[in-house]
């Protein structure tokens, strides 16, 4: 009885999801998920949380927030591209779309070929930072003393794949120094031994340093865009340190499965390009030291454009570097 | 092997299946291990730490299963609910595998039914009864209260799905 | 007095209607969901976040602190009643909370731990107020090295949590440790022991394993026995404490808060350790170690303090220097984030009132849950008396529910069949699941900070004992052993004298 039961279940269950698709007209007539693969509370999840907060008011729907974390991101993503492309299941990943089918062999989805692109969110940048006891002084003699003893100077990182530990690929690239890499399992951790003098250098997302280096609890060197931070105006850009070629921010997107109906796309296109011009998500970005991006930037093309520069700029850059997460 | 370890229990004394047991997961797990990098002491490797923890499991497994065979003790015989681990066994998995596709109410039902059954005193009425209560408890709880994220009734019932 | 005046403007600004309001139903919500196992503060919290976005900023901490809180109470509820525990620090409470309540003592175990979490948290919460800078300075001394010999002598101290033999104790710590490494190498990346399932690359689920362990093992225990006598917990008569009880734990409380509030302050992981602390402590105390694990109520009196007084300090890292010591706290980070203030050193001079209210709002809501969690112990009692056969479908499907809605993962609930069945064989011999929990709990950490550990002193392993805090936290542990093994050698000695003459 047991199996007849499944067999129908499963029958009915392609059934529906079939009718779901053809249901372009009436989208959405119920609640919205988009999945951030990451913890809850992490930049990422705040990120879109914001976001989420002002689409919802444009689609009429609840737009829920469900964390699915674990393995840099990559497991989220893969239950996305595995969805039913009904439009009730989506993505905000970052950077790490990008850097994913480098840094994991084995990845089970393709990030241009299994998704539906929607549009770019937010560019947040990056600051260099130390403990507040660590010698050099500013970026100049960061670089000069990282040349020096850069084999001997620890450098924190969030994991592999995240954020903190591509930059510190750049970083150590552009120096031409291998620090002594220390990972943690995510940037709180890290900047809590930053702070406490355990280990030494530390790049991470404005939205989790901006604060620390105003309160003066670490020592802030340069930040990783071209232009300065309006936060915190005094910080050089890397480029004014020297280092002209550790240029990186934290860009992030919203995403569908594969073969979302254009109609959709076009819905929730417009819902986002909506948040992203809504004056209190602009405030609170500029709160975590970054801003939307402008209308023609949070669409399909665009995203499309910056996904598939980005991949091809990691993948030398990580094998390199010799650095897998599988 | 779970199955015969309770049955030789009167025989060979519980200290020594336990210890055996230690010893085939650490066996298990530290086979696996060694096929893990081990690195060095700065940088140790991802099968380092298993590898060690899983021969210190193995030593302490030998440990309790001499200390078994030396004292004589009295092992514990009673009757084995096997009914009751299979439907429970079962119930969990019919709601890993389609609680999704059936939703809250439905699959709530079926693995209450499956695990009253389990108790020799409830009969197939009673079963029902206190699978139709705990089904409308769950759904005012879970899904009135904490809206979690099951359908109410799930995809597989097509035009009767309720979210 | 700046302490005072500052208190001043704490409960002013706690004190207003809306405030009082929204702490009233953050602790409620908390209780509530602190005694669905699975279902705990960080799925509650996140799923309030975006309510909370048209309040004040301190109302929205406000309320979210008190879910966590107050989690904190209901956590030990569904361990007490039916050996369900949904958290590391409710599995200790389950050892003797749960053998408390098949004596029929239920109602007094959860008055016990309804008010020595108040006690535990009121103290705490004072703590916060009066040294929570310099606290959090002193936490940051704690690098990789102190937190692997801190996690060492929590491992060696934790083998008292057995009643029976110590060797079956240490080998199921050792089990603990070697299931806790499965899942993704958090250095680098190789999935360890996932047989090639994704769905395992994130670990195994703690809910499922001590669902299955404790909750599952023990229905089938009971089912075993079903046809020849009435099973599961008595229904007790008397709620309150006797004089005797009030006695017995006021010792308990006052150490597991001191024990807790210290563990709580360390921002990597100190707070898992102050339940499992607090027994080992009042287990070596106590003049009958030997009632513990038969129902000792000093084995719920303790570690619930130290649970409680944990929660609270461990926002002092948090309000102090922005630092969230585990996945609430960093979602409480999110919660300021979102409101517009970055939590850091600077919140406490920046937006005193918001400070100084939540501080003053955590005295509110842990009143509010005494009164609130005393009058529903006669009502989770009146639940035991349902019949078993319908109770134990029920906390099945609960413990399904539960560890289900945490990530959506079908594995975890497959999990609590295997760990129900795996638990159950071990307990028939005679192996007590509360070691295992702890060693699958501290695993991780243990192993991440050790290998920090050797990274950062460049792979020199005597940085254990060069680092002065880490170098005495190692000799205590080795104290405890001497401790534990002497009396041993000692009977043993006197044994062998008996056996000679």
């Amino acid at each position: 009885m047991m199996k007849r039961l499944v067999l129908a279940a499963a029958a009915a269950a392609l059934m529906s999801s079939s009718a779901f698709a053809q249901d372009a007209a009436n989208y959405p007539n119920q609640p919205v998920t988009i999945i951030v693969p990451f913890s809850a509370g992490g930049p990422t999840d705040t990120v879109a949380r914001l976001v989420a907060e002002s689409m919802s008011r444009d689609l009429g729907q609840q737009v829920l927030i469900q964390n699915v974390g674990g393995a840099g991101g990559t497991l989220g993503a893969g239950q996305v591209a595995k969805a039913e492309p009904n439009g009730y299941t989506l993505l905000i990943h970052h950077i790490g779309m990008s850097t994913a089918p480098t840094l994991y062999r084995q990845l089970e989805f393709n990030p241009t070929e299994d998704f539906t692109p929607i549009g770019q969110i937010t560019s947040v940048p990056m600051t260099i930072v130390s403990r507040k006891d660590f010698e050099p002084a500013d970026a100049a003699s960061l670089v000069t003393y990282l040349k020096e003893n850069g084999a001997d100077t620890t450098y924190a990182h969030a994991g592999i794949g995240s954020a903190s530990h591509l930059c510190g690929m750049l970083l150590q690239e552009a120096i031409g120094v291998q620090m002594v890499t220390v990972p943690y399992q995510g940037a709180a951790p890290a900047m809590t031994d930053i702070v406490g003098g355990q280990v030494d250098v530390l790049c991470d997302q404005t939205t989790n340093t901006t604060n620390q280096i105003k309160a003066g609890e670490v020592k802030a060197y340069a930040v990783t865009t071209a232009e300065r931070l309006q936060s915190l105006p005094d910080l050089p850009t890397t480029a004014e340190a020297g280092l002209p070629t550790l240029d990186i921010a934290v860009w992030h997107g919203l995403y569908g499965p594969k073969g979302l109906d254009p109609a959709i796309v076009t819905k929730l296109e417009g819902a986002l390009q909506k948040a992203l011009a809504d004056p209190k998500v602009g405030e609170r970005f500029a709160e975590l030291g970054t801003k939307p991006v402008t209308a023609e930037e949070a669409t399909p093309a665009s995203l499309t454009e910056e996904l598939t520069s980005q991949i091809a700029l990691w993948k030398p850059i990580i094998e390199k570097a010799g650095q897998f997460a599988d | 092997m779970s199955e015969q370890a309770l049955h030789k229990q009167n025989k060979m004394g519980r200290d020594v299946m336990a210890g055996a047991i230690f010893l085939v997961i650490a066996l298990a797990f530290g086979a696996q291990a060694l096929s893990y990098d081990m690195g060095r002491t700065i940088r140790m490797g991802p099968g380092f730490i298993p590898l060690t923890l899983a021969v210190l499991l193995g030593i302490f497994g030998i440990a309790v299963a001499v200390a078994g065979f030396r004292k004589h003790d009295t092992a514990e015989v009673g009757p084995v609910a096997w009914r009751g681990i299979f439907l429970v066994c079962v119930s969990l998995v019919i709601f890993g595998a389609y609680g999704r596709q059936l939703g809250l109410v439905p699959v709530v039902f079926i693995c209450v039914f499956i695990v009253a059954m389990a108790s020799v005193k409830n009969t197939v009425v009673s079963a029902l009864a206190i699978a139709a209560a705990l089904a409308v408890m769950c759904w005012l709880v879970f899904k009135v209260g904490l809206g979690m994220s099951l359908h109410t009734i799930g995809p597989a019932f097509g035009p009767f799905q309720v979210f | 007095m700046d302490l005072l005046s500052n208190l001043a403007l704490g409960f002013e600004t706690a004190f207003t209607p809306v405030n009082l309001l929204w702490c009233f139903v953050g602790v409620l919500l908390g209780t509530l969901v602190g005694v669905l196992p699975g279902i705990g503060p960080t799925a509650t919290i996140a799923m309030l976040l975006p309510i909370t976005f048209t309040f004040s900023p301190v109302t929205a901490l406000i309320m979210l602190s008190g879910i966590y809180y107050g989690a904190q109470y209901g956590g030990s509820t569904t361990a007490i009643l039916i050996n369900l525990p949904g958290e590391s620090s409710s599995a200790v409470t389950a050892i003797d909370g749960y053998q408390m309540a098949r004596k029929g003592r239920a109602g007094q175990a959860l008055a016990t731990a309804a008010i020595g979490s108040f006690i535990a948290g009121s103290v705490a919460t004072l703590i916060l107020a009066v040294a929570a800078p310099p606290l959090a300075r002193v936490a940051l001394n704690f690098g990789a090295a102190e937190y692997f010999a801190l996690l060492v002598l929590g491992l060696l101290v934790s083998i008292s949590l057995a009643h029976g033999s110590v060797l079956k104790a240490l080998a199921m710590i050792c089990l603990g440790l070697v299931l806790g490494s499965v899942g993704q190498d958090v250095t680098t990346g190789t999935p360890r022991f996932t047989m090639g399932f994704q769905e395992l690359y994130g670990g195994i689920n703690f809910v499922s394993l001590a669902v299955g362990m404790f909750g599952v093992a023990e229905i089938f225990r009971n089912l075993e026995t079903e046809r020849s006598r009435e099973v599961g917990v008595k229904s007790s008569f008397s709620l309150w404490l006797t004089r005797e009880d009030w006695r017995r734990i006021a010792g308990p409380i006052a150490r597991g808060t001191g024990l807790g509030s210290v563990l709580g302050i360390l921002p990597g992981g100190g707070h898992v350790l102050a339940s499992f602390a607090s027994y080992s402590a009042e287990k070596n105390l106590s003049k009958n170690p030997k009632e513990f694990g038969q129902g000792a109520i000093e084995g719920v009196a303790g570690p619930e303090s130290a649970n409680n007084a944990a929660a609270q300090t461990s926002f002092i890292p948090l309000l102090t220097l922005g630092i969230p010591a585990h996945p609430v706290m960093a979602l409480i980070v999110g919660a300021f984030i979102l409101q517009g203030i970055t939590p850091g050193p600077n919140v406490i001079n920046d937006q005193p009132a918001l400070f100084w209210g939540i501080i003053a709002s955590m005295w509110i809501g842990n009143a509010m849950l005494v009164i609130l969690n005393l009058p529903l112990i006669g009502l989770w009692v009146k639940m035991l008396t349902v019949p078993y056969r319908v109770l134990f479908p029920a906390i099945v499907i609960f413990a399904s529910i539960g560890c289900y809605s945490i990530n959506n993962n079908p594995f975890d609930v497959y999990a609590i069949a295997v760990f129900g069945v795996l638990g159950y064989v071990l307990i028939r011999l005679g192996c007590e699941p509360a070691p295992l929990l702890l060693g699958f709990v501290l695993g991780p950490l243990l192993e991440e900070n050790l290998r920090r550990a050797m990274i950062i002193s460049r792979g020199d392993p005597t940085v254990f004992l060069t680092r002065p805090i880490s170098a005495t936290l190692l000799a205590m542990g080795l104290a405890c052993i001497i401790i534990a093994v002497l009396p041993a050698m000692r009977s043993k000695r006197a044994q062998v004298f008996v056996e000679d003459d």
